[in-house]
């Protein structure tokens, strides 16, 4: 059987009969276009082999007891929480409220998920995309009303006891609501693997402002496909900081639409790989708008064998007059055998533009390791601080709420994984 | 007694010779300025002492404390107490420069055996150290050097050498690139750490510095060799005269 | 400075200035491509067996190739069995001295503004011409000779130093690279050969001028550049055509080789027909550039000033192989109308110490379509490489593109990469500045765009910049307002 039909084997929960149609429609796609490949060109870095290879070799066991929620508690934490475990929603979140999950949905006829069900992903590079809607029955289903702020820890548990998760995000935030997401996966078991397959959709009404922390799973066994659609109207702004510590392979598309006037994205994330660790960021933001701005911000560092691609793309449709978009990656080569694949891309259909991106490649500037040296700082430690600040930067805009969780996450793993 | 000896000292740069048969020696509590034309070889001076990466030493040797510098990494001659204020500090983006100070001074106490300081004790020393050279505190709370000034980078260097306090310390054209108010407060800092143990290797183009930090010794180092000993009035001459005469009177 | 309307007249009138047809005789092979017509190539040429065969063999291997698609371009599927594969001025059998040439063949260079004749003896160029496909006559063949140095057309080449031909054709870039190098390896019909001896220093500048003239022909010549060790060569070429409603196809390969220390220069300025503003006709300009630095400390430079074409797909690269060997690329592409450029280097280190620098201006007027593509890879044994890479883009109206693709691959971490690009239209504060002091727009314009380029032009031999300068005010005529 082949990781496709491993795959398609699962049975989801049954659903409305339009919902079924949309599965159906994606399930044959699948069957006819199978998943994506390295002939494609934003799969050109991305092999779907070792992905494949875990699975095969993956047995799965119901775990035996049940996940230790209480560890995994955000430090200082006072939101909303919304806990998934290997895909279904373990919390009871009242009907109606602005928290909800799309188990509570399945038979339902709600006219504003519907249009976000029904969303095709054709693209023959979209098959994580198409696979997702023709297995997911459950997800957060956030609807914040106008003008209301709210803080939301939505945390999905990953037990090893599946082999594949798909859960389906759905976000609509309504003029001038603000949320901060801290979205994270968490593996509870030792040894734990899988493929955890998130799709999140996001619609941001005019001056909304979300905030979307990304915390993928790190653990050499699991493999991560996270997908973000975002359409941001006018005035509203979306933020997005992915902290990326590893796994077997983790692949990140953010697609993002300045639909409105003035809106505005920023999409930053800090990748920090040892063992043999693969990251993908694919970034899209296309300017429809006028006077959008849009800024792209990733560094990492990459140790032992551990691979990173970057793949970030600012669009400027034809009349997105005023647009601002910058776009910049920076990755520290720490081992011989590490490797870097970056390919910053502009597309530009529009005359009054300023857009610029930079990359670079090296390793710890000498200059810099010589300064702490000569203050008395041993090598290694100097290696660890200046790896640290580098990353670190990224991490300073995230949420209050979050921050030093972060930071201490990062941290742990410099001092871990990277260090030895 | 000496805290710096150096003798005959040869050392390259990617081969090419700069330093041709230096000598020289400082002693406890003494200021020793190092004056000389561009290009005569002071900052490769100050970089060898410091121990930098990329300069070689042919022959000659450096005598710290009676034990051979040469033998020590770069961060075991900060920890034994040699201190570098670079003439171009340079930034570093995202370490923060009071968690840097913090792990500069941990180290080096480590290395003597002493106790680290926790973050408590770090920060009243900060703050004592900044009430002593009069400076404010808004410097600290940035990543290192990021986005100084050039006056705010060389009284940062000097806030470390407070912090850090050194038994030789060697400024490296502390002066360039500062306005007189700058200067004066770069000055006032070194002058505040002076006392009968500390050595100083204060490496200038200019008299200036001079007026402000006065000398006790003066010795003019041009290609590569110290050619001409003195006291203060030396580096009043050489203001005066530029190192013409110098020339003529080698030549000669 | 002429004034108002008039100075616009003029210049709307001036358009494409080469586009004229020279009637000439010519022998022109009917369209098609099979293995007759290139065993009729070869014969016509009166070859050697292991040529015919190893045409031959690039053919086969076309055949199995599908049609490259990747690039940023958008064009009709090109009917290549519409095309004829050779067509040579009739008369051009051989001639010993300049004044045996057609007469209307050195007209057609005069019209040009490249009397090639008078030229070559003023500036001390030595001009290699490739009329249509076939080589015409090569100037200063005597000077060359003492020093050395073998300057003459392929197809001698292939005749007189077959040794030479036969080291180094093809190992750059094999018949196999890709779909139109395979093409042009069945079909080349001429192009220029040059090889500079151990430790010699080329003492002039070379140069070719190219120009498609026949209807329904299509052009591939083929050039080989070796310098041997501790050698240094400049070599420019330039092209042009008439004007034609039809597509015509452009597929020549360039092959470079240079030894250790030797330095190789490679300068173009190229002006095919771009078609009319209204995206009719014009040059399918689909061309393999290639430079191997096979020896330690050697280096290649390519210069491009690519403002003609429909269409523009190619990517003048070196591979780094040599120890502490170097290469550069210095790009100005212009498209206009309805021209596209997909354009751009690749950078291949695998020496030791090696480093390269990459100067990329695009501008993007009318509805033209201009599209930097570029790759810098250091592989796994190239310590220390260095790379940085600059790519500008202007925009000049509201319906054209300016796009970017860079791919980076690292996989040494003593590598240090750099790339930095920007895109933004003409800005009003200095269009403004200029325009208060008194200078007019379209003036304006190009003396801005100028300083845009300036850091490329100066790459350029002397007189090539300053035509180079004087192509790109042509084809931003009516860019403005």
């Amino acid at each position: 059987m082949s990781m496709l039909e491993a795959l398609l084997a699962h049975e989801p929960a049954p659903v409305a009969d339009w919902w079924a149609g949309v599965r159906s429609d994606h399930r044959a796609l699948l069957e006819r276009q199978g998943l994506p490949g390295r002939k494609q060109e934003n799969w050109k870095y991305t092999s779907l082999r070792r992905l494949e290879k875990l699975l095969a070799e993956h047995v799965v066991e119901p775990a035996a007891d049940k996940p230790k929620l209480t560890g995994l508690a955000l430090p200082g934490f006072s939101g909303e929480q919304l806990v998934f475990v290997d895909g279904k929603c373990e919390s009871s979140p009242d009907e109606g409220a602005a928290i909800g999950h799309l188990g509570q949905h399945l038979s339902a006829d709600d006219a504003q998920l519907k249009v976000m069900l029904e969303k095709p992903f054709e693209g023959g590079d979209e098959g994580f995309a198409a696979l997702n809607t023709a297995l997911a029955d459950d997800g957060a289903v956030l609807r914040i009303p106008a003008g209301a702020v709210l803080t939301v820890d939505l945390l999905a548990v990953h037990t090893g006891a599946a082999q594949a998760v798909h859960l389906r995000h759905l976000i609509h935030l309504e003029a001038d609501a603000q949320l901060v997401l801290i979205d994270r996966t968490e593996p509870t078991h030792e040894g734990a693997a899988g493929l955890v397959n998130h799709l999140t959709q996001v619609e941001l009404g005019s001056g909304a402002r979300l905030h979307h922390v990304r915390i993928p799973p790190a653990a050499p066994q699991i493999s991560a496909v996270h997908r973000v659609e975002v359409a941001v109207a006018s005035g509203a702004r979306y933020e997005s900081l992915t902290l990326d510590r590893g796994g077997a392979l983790v692949r990140h598309d953010q697609n993002i639409v300045l639909a409105g006037s003035e809106a505005e994205a920023s999409l930053a994330g800090v990748y920090a790989l040892a063992g043999e660790s693969h990251v993908d960021n694919h970034c899209l933001i296309h300017h429809a708008g006028e006077g959008a701005s849009s800024n792209q911000w990733f560094k990492g560092v990459l140790g032992d064998r551990s691979r990173a691609v970057f793949n970030g793309k600012v669009l400027v449709g034809q009349g997105a007059d005023g647009t601002d978009a910058r776009q910049s990656n920076a990755t520290l080569l720490l081992s011989a055998d590490a490797e870097i694949d970056t390919k910053p891309e502009l597309e530009i259909y529009a005359e009054d533009v300023k857009c610029a991106h930079g990359a670079t490649v090296g390793e710890l500037s000498d200059k810099e390791l010589f300064y702490l040296r000569s203050r008395g700082i041993p090598e290694a430690q100097a290696r660890q601080m200046l790896v640290a600040g580098f990353c670190r930067e990224v991490l300073a805009d995230a949420d209050e709420s979050v921050r030093e969780h972060l930071i201490s996450l990062l941290e742990n793993h410099l001092d871990g994984e990277l260090n030895s | 007694m000496s805290v710096l000896k150096i003798d005959k000292l040869h050392a390259s740069v990617e081969g090419k010779p700069i330093l041709k048969g230096l000598s020289l020696e400082v002693k406890e509590g003494e200021v020793a300025a190092i004056m000389g034309p561009n290009g005569s070889g002071k900052s490769t001076l100050a970089s060898v002492l410091a121990g930098r990466d990329g300069y070689d030493i042919d022959s000659g040797t450096i005598t710290y404390f009676g034990q051979d510098l040469t033998e020590l990494a770069a961060e075991e001659r900060a920890c034994a107490g040699v201190f570098l204020a670079f003439q171009y500090p340079v930034e570093i983006p995202g370490v923060n420069n009071v968690y840097f100070l913090r792990a500069a001074l941990n180290a080096q106490r480590k290395a003597r055996g002493e106790e680290e300081l926790d973050s408590m004790a770090f920060l009243k020393l900060v703050r004592q150290r900044l009430k002593q050279l009069k400076i404010t505190d808004d410097l600290l709370h940035r990543a290192v050097n990021e986005g100084f000034s050039g006056g705010e980078k060389k009284r940062n260097e000097i806030f470390q050498m407070a912090v850090l306090e050194p038994q030789l310390a060697i400024l490296d054209e502390t002066d360039s690139g500062l306005d007189i108010d700058a200067l004066k407060i770069v000055s006032d800092g070194v002058n505040d750490l002076r006392d009968d143990k500390r050595a100083f290797v204060v490496v200038t183009h200019y008299q200036r510095l001079l007026e402000h930090i006065v000398p006790d010794s003066v010795h003019v180092l041009m290609d590569g060799r110290i050619v001409k000993s003195g006291e203060r009035d030396l580096a009043l001459k050489l203001e005066e005269d530029g190192y013409g005469w110098l020339e003529k009177e080698l030549a000669a | 400075m002429s004034t108002g309307n008039e100075h616009i007249e003029e210049l709307v009138k001036r358009r494409y200035e080469p586009g004229f047809f020279t009637d000439i005789e010519s022998d022109t092979v009917a369209p098609g491509l099979s293995e007759d017509v290139i065993r009729f190539i070869s014969e016509k040429k009166n070859e050697p067996g292991w040529m015919t065969q190893w045409r031959l063999k690039a053919f086969e291997l076309w055949q199995n190739m599908p049609t490259p698609e990747w690039a940023h371009v958008h064009y009709p599927p090109i009917d290549f069995q519409a095309i004829s594969y050779y067509s040579a001025p009739k008369s051009a059998a051989k001639y010993k001295s300049w004044d045996e040439v057609d007469p209307k063949l050195i007209e057609t260079y005069d019209k040009l503004g490249v009397p090639l004749h008078e030229r070559a003896r003023l500036a001390g160029v030595a001009v290699d011409a490739v009329f249509d496909s076939v080589s015409v006559g090569t100037t200063f063949r005597k000077e060359l000779a003492e020093a050395g140095v073998i300057f003459c057309s392929m197809s001698e080449a292939i005749t007189e130093h077959p040794e030479l031909v036969r080291r180094y054709l093809g190992t750059v870039v094999p018949q196999s690279d890709n779909f139109y190098a395979a093409l042009n390896s069945a079909v080349f019909t001429d192009g220029s050969f040059v090889w500079i001896p151990q430790g010699t220093r080329c003492p002039m500048e070379l140069s070719t001028y190219f120009r498609i003239n026949e209807l329904n022909t299509g052009q591939f010549e083929r050039t080989l550049i070796v310098a041997e060790d501790d050698s240094y060569v400049s070599y420019l070429e330039g092209c042009t055509a008439p004007m034609r409603d039809e597509n015509q196809l452009h597929a020549a390969v360039v092959e470079l080789v240079a030894q250790d220390r030797a330095q190789i220069k490679y300068s173009t300025v190229q002006n095919w027909y771009p078609g009319d503003e209204n995206g009719k006709g014009g040059i399918y300009n689909f061309v393999t550039k290639r430079g191997d630095c096979r020896g330690e400390r050697s280096k290649i430079s390519w210069t491009q000033v690519e403002t003609g074409s429909a269409i523009t797909w190619k990517y003048p690269s070196c591979i780094l192989r040599g120890d502490h060997s170097s290469g550069e690329f210095y790009s100005v592409a212009l498209t206009h109308n309805h021209q596209q450029a997909d354009t751009g280097t690749k950078m291949i280190h695998i020496g030791r110490n090696t480093s390269s620098h990459i100067i990329s201006k695009g501008i993007s007027a009318g509805q033209g379509q201009n599209a930097y593509r570029g790759l810098v890879q250091v592989q796994k044994r190239a310590d220390n490489a260095r790379n940085y890479t600059q790519c500008d883009s202007l925009l000049i109206g509201k319906r054209c593109g300016a796009h970017t693709f860079p791919y980076i691959e690292a996989r040494n971490p003593t590598a240090h990469i750099e790339h930095e690009a920007s895109t933004s239209r003409i800005s009003e504060d200095h269009l403004f500045y200029c325009l208060q002091r008194g200078i007019g727009e379209e003036d304006a314009v190009s003396m801005i765009v100028d300083g845009f380029c300036k850091e490329v032009f100066k790459e350029l031999p002397m007189e090539f910049a300053v035509e180079a300068k004087k192509l790109l005010e042509v084809s931003l005529e009516g860019a403005v307002g």
